[in-house]
């Protein structure tokens, strides 16, 4: 187990010490928090250091170090900077001019100073291609002189500080060395790996002490508008798109590059409002790019929501429109319901006589060998689900296309009436659900009925069909395999209905949404999924047998049978 | 400056271009092969030009075109990475500085975006001084993610050197913007085909010419299945002249020692010629014999770049309106590029 050393320990000492230091009394507190990273507040001469350190440290004497290099801050660091017009790399490197500032005009006074911290410019782990490791070796370059380091940068940086050591007391040290070589080091396109604040040398604090922030509150909201428009009224904190938080606490850098802010005691978290939150969700899918042969990582953002519920007089009245239908496909469900009573053969008791192993058992009988009893035949109903199903319907702009004076999604949303009616009586677990895009960041996923949701409650959500937008049909496909594979069921059945090839606004190569549905499909074959689609316009025959494959698809030749060919594909190809 | 020796002084940098023949590659083991070729090049032209203090190889150097999307994904390279490490060997061991094509380099977001065009400027320890990105991908051919900035970096015995790429060299505004930062030698690495030949070597001399700086071009050869390289690989003076060109051979080199003090003189002392110094001084004579302030007139006078600048969807509205409104043509269309007959609609 590692051993542990707490601050309370020693923190008494420390303050001995520091006093003895500077003539000044300072107060050490700990940081119960996660973070490990001192800091401190020099108004009030309070240096706040982590509660424990591990063995290891206390044998370098971290509180010895991190405590004597803050103080050095309390005395020599006077200046402060604006956070204005500077990205995270010239603050990074601010920073570290004056660490190295206020350590050297230290070691002026107190030579011995030099042990304590260089104890911690160990350079065996260092990348050597980032920009921490180069700023950590310039840290060791200017403190200690029997290093001698390769790198022009480092090199530069050293030479560039010891040849203005007369300037160490200037205001403005820090700043124009740290910008010159901010100004290197980004030609380098070096990047900060996280982004944020990062710790150069251990023992050293996070410089809030060094930085403000003159920006209203409202400006903040200008700069984190990109990324999503929130309300922040009063908030301190705010939830983004990705899922980080602007972090509008002092010391804290999470807030991107470019941002020091100052602390604002009690900040709270506000997250995003989005619209209709309670009733939608967000699920990013990738994208397959045929050209590339790349999988796309999240590129499609797709927004899952419930559809609204229309009258439910409104869709009596439709199922009366087509009541003759409606009886016939009612009669065959009831016909599915005997066929799923199945018969349990060679069980030991049973309805009636199972004669195969009842010849066999005689057999074995004459052959002085023991007996199977096992010789009765019963029939069950079934207790397991053998079938799930899952209705995709495209819902984009050519569904309003109008046939016979009927939309085609006004047709299509009878007929997937009239299909959940049926599957309803034939006791199957089904989910109904629709699609349309504007574009890979809105793909529009309306669900009609989950597999969870009766479809006597959900089917006046069906009023609610209505085409827009485009058919980015792959993420959608992706989207419903998710719940699909979920179910327990022995056959997994996803049945698309489509008026034409996919498509969408912000793609131009004819064939990229086309290989793209494709790898969607492809990809179920492998979850246990079946996929089937009925194509409601032969001119994109082409291209659906393309993505589902030859006998995976059929082409409806009348709009006005599509309730009963809806119907009978869920006879052909889900209970067969 | 000068040209014909092979020496260089501690007043000026020793430069070299290649007409390096453009590779036709496929795999990332045959790109660490061209690369390894490229730095026995390196090495080899030291021996040869042991003044030499800067190498510039041509765009496309090191990973050829990748016509096939997948191949060209596959093959992109992270910076630093196995390429940069062949070539930082190279120029420690030649004691020399260098100027290599990545094409490309990986996107931060690689594979969901587009890799860039990049070029680096290494120093004779081998370390990246300058990572540059393709600003103006030569569309519609080219698929590079662009860049977003020039840079300027100190180079070999302190000249100042910015490094810009190709198609990048047909827009004065780089030239100038590189010149005004500061940027004593220009690199441009190209891969340019036929048959723009003449066009691209006048660009060379007139830019230098116009910004006051040196230039050194370096450009493809060869054929590669689809384009034709005309090489002409150059080096020219800050006064427009060139110093050495090459014709189009295969790996042909030319070579010319760049003065630093020269070049700081010019721009010091020369006056109806001094380019950079008068775009922000303009007309002082008849400032100043109108009583006026001695220094002229500091601002932009050019329309255009003002409204650039404050209102670039203006500016993009009002070039359309000379020009066209959509990225492709349907008089020749090209598959994924949408043109005015594009039917942009839901569908």
């Amino acid at each position: 187990m590692k051993e542990l050393t707490e601050l309370k320990t020693c923190h008494r000492s420390i303050e001995f010490y520091l006093r003895a230091l500077w003539n000044t009394d300072f107060n050490i507190q700990s940081i119960k928090s996660p973070t490990t990273i001192p800091y401190s507040n020099i108004a009030e001469n309070q240096i706040f250091l982590p509660e424990c350190i591990s063995d290891k440290l206390q044998k370098l004497n971290y509180y010895y170090a991190a405590a004597t290099h803050i103080s050095a801050h309390t005395v020599f660091s006077k200046q402060t900077y604006d956070v204005k017009d500077l990205n995270l790399m010239q603050r990074s490197l601010i920073d570290l001019v004056e660490d190295l500032r206020v350590e050297l005009l230290a070691l002026n006074v107190f030579p011995g100073l030099r042990k304590i911290w260089l104890d911690f410019h160990n350079l065996e782990q260092d990348d050597t291609s980032s920009a921490i490791g180069l700023m950590k070796r310039l840290s060791r370059s200017v403190l200690d002189s029997n290093y001698y380091d390769s790198s022009q940068w480092v090199e530069k940086g050293k030479k560039l500080i010891q040849n203005n050591l007369y300037k160490l007391e200037s205001k403005d040290f820090s700043r124009e060395l740290g910008l010159s070589l901010a100004n290197d080091l980004g030609q380098m396109r070096l990047p900060l790996n996280s982004g944020g604040y990062e710790q150069v040398i251990q023992y050293r604090d996070d410089n809030r002490h060094l930085w403000y922030e003159h920006i209203e509150q409202h400006q903040h909201i200008e700069i984190i508008k990109n990324n999503e428009k929130a309300s922040l009224d009063n908030k301190k904190l705010v939830e983004t798109d990705n899922g980080k938080k602007v972090d509008i606490v002092d010391g804290d850098f999470t807030a991107g590059e470019g941002m020091y802010i100052n602390r604002k005691k009690n900040a709270v978290l506000e997250f995003r409002n989005k619209k209709n939150s309670k009733n939608s969700s967000t699920i990013f899918y990738p994208e397959w790019d045929y050209k590339s042969a790349v999988l796309k990582k999240k590129w499609c953002k797709l927004n899952e929501k419930q559809a609204n519920a229309g009258s439910l007089d409104k869709l009596n009245h439709i199922l009366l429109n087509h009541k003759f239908t409606f009886e016939r496909l009612k009669n065959l469900a009831r016909k599915l319901q005997v066929v799923k009573q199945q018969r349990v053969r060679k069980i030991p008791e049973g309805d009636d006589n199972d004669y195969a192993p009842m010849i066999d058992s005689m057999i074995s009988i004459r052959m002085n060998a023991t007996p199977d009893t096992r010789v009765f035949i019963r029939n069950e109903y079934r207790q397991t689900k053998s079938l799930a199903i899952s209705i995709l319907l495209d819902l984009s702009e050519s569904t309003n296309y109008v046939i016979s004076g009927v939309s085609i999604s006004q047709t299509l949303r009878d007929a997937v009436l009239l299909l959940g009616e049926t599957l309803t009586i034939a006791d199957e677990q089904f989910s109904i659900a629709g699609f349309s895009s504007n574009g890979r960041h809105e793909i529009n996923y309306i669900n009609f009925k989950s597999f969870t949701e009766p479809f006597s409650q959900t089917k006046a959500r069906l009023l609610d069909i209505k085409g827009q937008y485009s058919t980015r049909l792959g993420a959608a496909i992706r989207h419903t395999a998710q719940s699909l594979t979920q179910q327990n069921a022995a056959k997994k059945l996803l049945l698309v209905i489509t008026d034409g090839a996919p498509s969408d606004i912000d793609v131009y190569d004819k064939q990229y949404l086309e290989h793209d549905s494709w790898h969607a499909v492809s990809s179920l074959y492998s979850k246990g999924i079946k996929p089937f689609c009925l194509n409601l316009d032969s001119r994109s025959d082409a291209a659906i047998e393309h993505i589902f494959g030859k006998g995976r698809f059929e082409t409806l030749e009348q709009m006005n049978k599509l309730p009963e060919v809806l119907s009978s594909i869920y006879l052909k190809y889900g209970r067969h | 400056m000068r040209h014909g020796d092979i020496s260089s002084s501690d007043d000026t940098v020793g430069v070299a271009v290649v007409n390096y023949k453009m590779p036709r590659l496929h795999t990332k083991a045959e790109v660490l092969d061209n690369a390894k070729k490229i730095a026995d090049m390196v090495v080899g032209m030291k021996q040869g030009l042991p003044g030499m203090d800067l190498v510039i190889f041509p765009e496309y150097s090191t990973h050829g075109i990748m016509y096939d999307a997948k191949e060209m994904y596959e093959t992109a390279s992270t910076i630093p990475g196995e390429e940069t490490d062949i070539f930082a060997e190279a120029c420690r061991k030649a004691n020399t500085w260098g100027v290599f094509s990545l094409t490309g380099e990986r996107h931060e977001d690689h594979p969901n975006k587009a890799p860039y065009n990049t070029l680096i400027l290494m120093n004779n320890k081998g370390e990246i001084v300058q990572k540059y990105r393709k600003i103006m991908p030569w569309c519609p051919v080219e698929g590079w993610y662009p860049g977003d900035c020039t840079y300027v970096s100190e180079g070999p015995k302190g000249l100042m050197v910015s490094l810009i790429i190709c198609d990048d060299g047909n827009y004065p505004e780089i030239w100038r913007d590189c010149a005004m930062r500061g940027a004593e030698l220009i690199v441009r690495c190209q891969g340019y085909m036929y048959p723009s030949k003449e066009q691209q070597v006048i660009v060379a001399k007139a830019m230098a010419w116009m910004n006051n700086t040196y230039v050194a071009v370096a450009n493809a050869t060869g054929f590669d299945g689809v384009y034709s390289y005309f090489g002409h690989s150059a080096i020219v003076g800050f006064d427009g002249r060139t110093l050495g060109e090459c014709g189009e051979e295969d790996y042909g080199v030319q070579y010319a020692e760049l003065s630093t003090s020269q070049i700081r003189d010019a721009r010091k002392t020369w006056q109806s010629q001094n380019h950079l110094f008068k775009l922000l001084h303009r007309g002082y004579t008849g400032k100043i014999n109108s009583g006026e302030e001695a220094e002229g007139v500091a601002e932009c006078p050019y329309e255009f770049y003002k409204t650039w600048i404050t209102d670039p969807q203006k500016a993009k509205d009002n070039v359309e309106a000379i020009t066209r409104s959509t990225v492709g043509t349907a008089q020749c269309p090209i598959d994924g590029i949408p043109n005015e007959e594009t039917d942009t609609s839901h569908k």
